[in-house]
């Protein structure tokens, strides 16, 4: 096992460094100045440039980056005058760590739940809504939907907040449903097909050959065998929410590392882009490892390859 | 159901029921009422406080208020004395004397002195800071040179004998003055940035304040903060609130329900049109004067058509201004009628220095098209195809673009082909540096309440703003004229801007689209605070409650 | 007595009729048809996606790019914001409305002097939002299928190669996948959007370069167990050489794969195009995509909802579409289904 680990998390930093490098050799060919006043003459921007270490050959700034990226430093934002990125990042990934953890519980919940009521009914009228409504759930993007669910409960009906982090759990409630929705469609469909395949599985037929009540086979053995191959989708979830969450951030204003992303985008602010995505790229990464490493201790086959 | 299905509901409903009620409870209680407190919204993050590189003029705006310059800008318009008991221009012009008033402190306690003042400006200029706006001591004695490491800053023309400050200029410049009030010029306190290092300014507590306030609980990114009265205030026995809370509110909907709540006492409703309509006849709705202008520059370096004086002229007149204010911006904006804004100055004799100056834009399809047509044959290169660039920073910005493309096509036919470029903000300021465009819409904002501020843009063809390197003898002499020969005779320097005005007109070399304002609802009940039309737009140093 | 006169032979009446099958033969693809038939939503869907694509292809003769972007510009605000008007009594259809800074409901065409009658409403710029739909859905659709088909020629020789060579080389092609699926696609994207500028081609060409992985990924594991299979080796003894076996054998028999992944595909294109135009990387203005008609009419929400409402409502409903039309191919091309 550990040997394991320890190969999964040599790549894993191999990967980062490759990330690293791909997306600092992009920066370097995006247009853009990355400074705001639009009154900076070209002798202005040259001492800016110098100061900011901006001169050096790229292949220089290039190591410079790593050798700091390695004590934890992501550089200084451009926006942000003499904020550091790693500060910047640090105050707001609490935030959408929360979003993004509210909306996967909320969103996993339901669809298990929904999953496994689906699998009991299979064909029944129940199971066919269900599967409507994940099947609409998949095919909504979640700014879509934020979108309906700020016009009905926000501006229509004025039952909750519009924007906003912070001052009230009630804030956090349409992002979080906005981004569990993709999730629960997921967890449902994946839920249904795993519990179908047990229900009909020898084991279960045997137990219910052997005079077991319906709800006790369901609860002791189709759960359980049913529940770890969910934890594979663990990954590829993460990956939908933090697509998911960038725009709904943007949408209900929430200070999160998201709406950081997106409006460093127009401002070109070159270290916060580099800064977000190498998060990014290493949460999601994590995940994978996480969930691969839990699926190695339930199944052991996983292991021997 | 299942027991755990059964909980996940319970902690569903009860998660939402607490939420709600939580909501709710907070909905209740007006503080609009507390005649120690104000409340206002940012529409968004603060960046940095540090005098020297502020740059956005949010942070400018949590600056202005919480440190003070030599003079500030009164509710007339004046720039008025602050931390300078009085100050002196010499006949030429060129010599400021300003003396300090007697006792200042900061707000940690500790003596304000003319030093801290010169070294404000030495930081400003030194290239080591790496300041943006360092170009603004341009004109200070040795400033350029410094700027451009020829010099040691202790060379610059600022000077401090005891409670006197000497500021000596490489020529005479009526704007001088307003400068003595830029927050970006407000005194530092050496031996505290030096402590603070690079972390000068990153919080609330990493900078010390001269002003009618020191601000509190910032923390370099959170949203929730508060400016609470600086008892070492100079004039502190007339500043009257005791606290102003602040809160970033980044969507201007949320904002606007929180002015309705009572939460806060100020909303911009100028940031989309819809939300202008929809407030613009309630009986708290204002309008002040912004110091900033759109207009299009034509690239008269590289582009064939638009090197031509009729098609420029064609295009000019095929641009109906007034359809533009009402149906691009809805209203937010006000057709222009000059370069220079509106309400950004007045003359001597009283008049609105746009109203002055404004050589007489008008909107005549048929002159255009017959303009246009002299024109295309003159450059004789077929069908004029242009990109018309903007950034994509508002709504109303690409309503813009849309609006004059539709314009000019719908004018001009099949002659004509716009094709529009939306680009980041940074983007569009690069290209418009390099020259790499055909149209490009470009928004100023002026930094002083003088006419200099807009008319120097273009003071030579290699002006740094000259994006569309355009010549016009008239015009750069009429500039010079006012800079130079009368930058002390307010009146001729009047004259001249008017001239500058028309041969910019006759030319065509740029097409002024529109002025901007802004308008916000205001609590009836605040009084004593001023709207800048430039420099802090919000100063809130003598407001209170009634 | 003889038994034969009591009982009459009812079944098979000679030994050739045993070889026979009732059952009509049906090729691979009417017995996926077949199938498909029997979900019904999945049918419903595909009719209303070849609807869809005819209305897109017919209106480009009707509605042109260019006649969605105008509109009269010395008409003040006489023809911005209208609500949708049917011309019927239609409740939300008539073409009443609230002006702004009032709360009386009129009609808002009456009231401006506006003869026409704009189906679906018109912005606020007075431009007609059903022209504007019409385009914007025609060039979604293309942007998701150029950047699918793409993902297609691309996605499948990766896989191919990949599973077909194995050894050091499909390492070093799963590596490479590891790596980029280990940025999230939303970041991808919108740097190579950034890099290439706005327009349609750039946007294609993002979406593609991200999307691909998955089917790469398929392709690979489908021809990882074909490669065993008999008729592959069969073919390898006869000396064919591997494109050949590639396209003439595994191509065809991961068909319902490949098919079923391109359904999944395009969904996706059609949500990245509108994550596009939601971070102004979207199409070039004033060109209509369902992308940036939303996120244009985003600040219209509490004020013209249905300037928002419509396009996102389409884009859903084609999403929907192309998702239960994939559902319905994965059962029907499964078969485990078969006869049920």
């Amino acid at each position: 096992m550990a040997r394991y680990i320890l190969k999964r998390a040599l790549i894993l930093i191999i990967t980062m460094w490759i990330v690293v490098t791909a997306t600092f050799f992009l920066m370097q060919i995006l247009p853009g100045t990355p400074y705001n006043n639009p009154k900076l003459t070209q002798s202005a921007i040259d001492q800016l440039n110098a100061t900011y270490g901006l001169d050096k050959p790229v292949l220089v700034q290039y190591w410079d980056y790593l050798i700091n990226l390695l004590h934890g430093d992501l550089g200084t934002s451009f926006q942000y005058q003499n904020q550091s990125v790693s500060t910047l990042i640090g105050q707001r990934l609490p935030i959408s760590a929360q979003l993004g953890f509210q909306a996967l519980v909320v969103g996993v919940l339901l669809g298990l739940w929904f999953g496994a009521v689906s699998a009991r009914n299979q064909n029944k009228k129940l199971d066919g809504f269900l599967g409507v409504i994940s099947t609409l759930g998949i095919s909504t993007p979640s700014f879509i939907l934020a979108i309906v669910l700020l016009f009905v409960f926000g501006y229509q009906l004025d039952w909750l907040p519009i924007s906003g982090w912070g001052d009230s759990f009630s804030q956090t409630i349409l992002p979080t449903l906005a981004l569990a929705v993709t999730p629960m469609a997921i967890t449902t469909r994946f839920v249904r097909s795993e519990m179908i395949e047990v229900l009909h599985s020898d084991y279960i037929q045997l137990a219910r050959a052997k005079g077991i009540g319906e709800d006790q086979v369901i609860q002791k053995h189709a759960y359980r065998n049913s529940m770890i191959p969910i934890l594979t989708l663990i990954g590829p979830l993460t990956a939908g929410l933090l697509t998911g969450s960038t725009l709904v951030e943007n949408i209900f204003s929430i200070p999160g590392i998201g709406q950081q992303f997106v409006s460093s985008i127009p401002t070109k602010d070159y270290p916060v882009i580099m800064g977000t995505t190498i998060v990014y790229a290493l949460m999601l990464m994590v995940m994978i490892l996480i969930t691969d490493i839990l699926t190695a201790i339930v199944d052991p086959r996983v292991r021997l390859q | 159901m299942k027991k755990w299905q059964k909980w996940t509901a319970a902690i569903v409903v009860v998660a939402a029921v607490a939420g709600g009620t939580k909501a709710a409870g907070l909905w209740g209680g007006n503080p609009s009422t507390d005649k120690n407190t104000l409340n206002y919204a940012l529409p968004a993050d603060i960046q940095t406080l540090d005098i020297s590189k502020s740059t956005d003029s949010y942070s400018n705006m949590i600056l202005g208020n919480t440190e003070s310059n030599l003079l500030r800008m009164n509710s007339k318009g004046e720039a008025a004395p602050d931390l300078a008991k009085s100050y002196k221009v010499s006949d030429d012009g060129k010599t400021y004397t300003v003396e300090l008033r007697s006792g200042l402190k900061w707000s940690d306690g500790s003596k304000l002195t003319a030093k801290d003042v010169v070294y404000s400006w030495q930081r400003m200029v030194d290239p080591k800071t790496g300041s943006q706006y360092a170009s603004l001591a341009s004109g200070v004695l040795n400033a350029d040179d410094i700027m451009a490491g020829k010099k040691a800053v202790s060379e610059l023309g600022v000077s401090a004998s005891g409670n006197t400050i000497t500021f000596q200029l490489d020529h005479a410049m009526p704007q001088f003055k307003y400068l003595l009030s830029f927050p970006n010029f407000a005194p530092q306190k050496q031996t505290f940035v030096e402590k603070q290092g690079d972390k000068y300014g990153t919080t609330a507590a990493k900078q010390v304040y001269s002003g009618a306030y020191k601000f509190e609980d910032w923390n370099g990114t959170n949203g929730k903060f508060k400016m609470v009265k600086n008892d070492n205030y100079w004039d502190s026995k007339d500043v009257k609130t005791k606290t102003i809370n602040w809160q970033v509110v980044k969507n201007a909907d949320t904002a606007l329900k929180l002015y309705k709540q009572g939460k806060i006492d100020r909303v911009s409703i100028s940031n989309t049109p819809e939300m202008y309509s929809a407030n613009k006849n309630k009986k708290d709705a204002k309008s002040a004067a912004v110091a900033a202008a759109t207009y299009l520059e034509y690239n008269q370096d590289t582009n064939a058509f638009l090197k031509n004086k009729k098609i420029r002229q064609a295009l000019n007149l095929a641009t109906n201004r007034s359809e533009l204010a009402t149906q691009a911006t809805g209203g937010t904006r006000d057709a222009a009628q000059s370069l220079v804004s509106k309400g950004l100055t007045e003359t001597t004799s009283g008049k609105d220095l746009s109203d002055y100056v404004k050589p007489g834009y008008t909107y005549d399809k048929k002159k255009a098209q017959q303009l246009f047509k002299e024109g295309l044959a003159e450059v004789n290169q077929g069908k004029m195809k242009i990109s018309l660039e903007t950034d994509a920073d508002s709504v109303i910005s690409k309503n813009t673009v849309d609006y004059i493309k539709q314009a000019w096509e719908s004018t001009f036919g099949s002659d004509i082909e716009v094709s529009e470029k939306i680009v980041p903000f940074k983007q569009r300021l690069k290209d418009s540096q390099s020259g790499d465009f055909d149209v490009v819409v470009t928004n100023w904002n002026g930094d002083y309440a003088d006419g200099s501020t807009f008319y120097d843009l273009f003071a030579s063809k290699d002006a740094g703003y000259n994006d569309g390197k355009f010549t016009n003898q008239t015009y750069f002499d009429a500039v010079k004229k006012a800079d130079n020969t009368d930058a002390t005779n307010a009146s001729a320097r009047e004259q001249d801007f008017k001239d500058a005005e028309k041969a910019l007109m006759d030319d065509a070399n740029i097409n002024p689209l529109y002025s901007w304002k802004s308008t916000s609802l205001v609590r009836s009940n605040v009084k004593g605070a001023v709207e800048n039309p430039v420099g802090l737009t919000l100063d809130l140093t003598y407001a209170h409650r009634k | 007595m003889e038994a034969s006169q009591d009982f009459e032979l009812v079944g098979i009446e000679n030994v050739a009729a045993t070889e026979k099958i009732n059952k009509p033969t049906l090729t691979f693809w009417q017995s996926v048809w077949h199938r498909l038939k029997k979900n019904k939503l999945a049918v419903i869907s595909m009719y209303f996606l070849i609807a869809i694509s005819a209305f897109a292809l017919v209106s480009t003769a009707v509605v042109s790019q260019n006649s969605a972007n105008q509109f009269n510009t010395n008409a003040g605000s006489k023809y911005k914001n209208l609500p949708p008007k049917s011309g019927l009594p239609i409740p939300f259809w008539d073409g009443n409305g609230t002006v702004l800074g009032s709360t009386d409901k009129v009609d808002v065409y009456e009231k401006n002097g506006v003869d026409k009658n704009f189906i679906l409403g018109t912005d606020n710029l007075g431009r007609s939002l059903g022209k504007r739909v019409t385009v914007g859905l025609r060039i979604s659709l293309f942007v998701a299928l150029a950047a699918t088909a793409i993902d297609l020629l691309f996605g499948v020789s990766y896989g191919l190669v990949s599973g077909w060579f194995g050894g050091w080389i499909d390492t070093v092609l799963q590596r490479f996948i590891e790596i980029i699926s280990a940025i999230p696609t939303l970041v991808v994207v919108t740097l190579l959007a950034m890099l290439f500028g706005s327009g349609i081609g750039s946007i294609i060409l993002a979406i593609a370069l991200t999307n691909w992985v998955g089917m790469a990924r398929q392709v690979r594991n489908q021809t990882l167990t074909l490669k065993e299979r008999d008729f592959v080796l069969a073919a390898k003894t006869l000396g064919e050489s591997g494109p050949k076996i590639a396209f003439k054998h595994l191509v065809p028999n991961m068909a319902g794969t490949i098919i079923v992944q391109v359904m999944m595909t395009i969904p996706s294109a059609i949500m990245f195009e509108a994550v596009l135009s939601a971070i102004n990387l979207g199409v070039k203005a004033p060109t209509a995509s369902l992308g940036t008609l939303i996120s244009d009419a985003q600040q219209m929400l509490q004020y013209y909802p249905y300037q928002i409402l419509i396009p996102s409502a389409i884009l859903v409903l084609v999403s929907l579409a192309f998702i239960l039309l994939g559902d319905g191919l994965r059962d029907a091309f499964d078969p485990k289904m078969l006869d049920e």
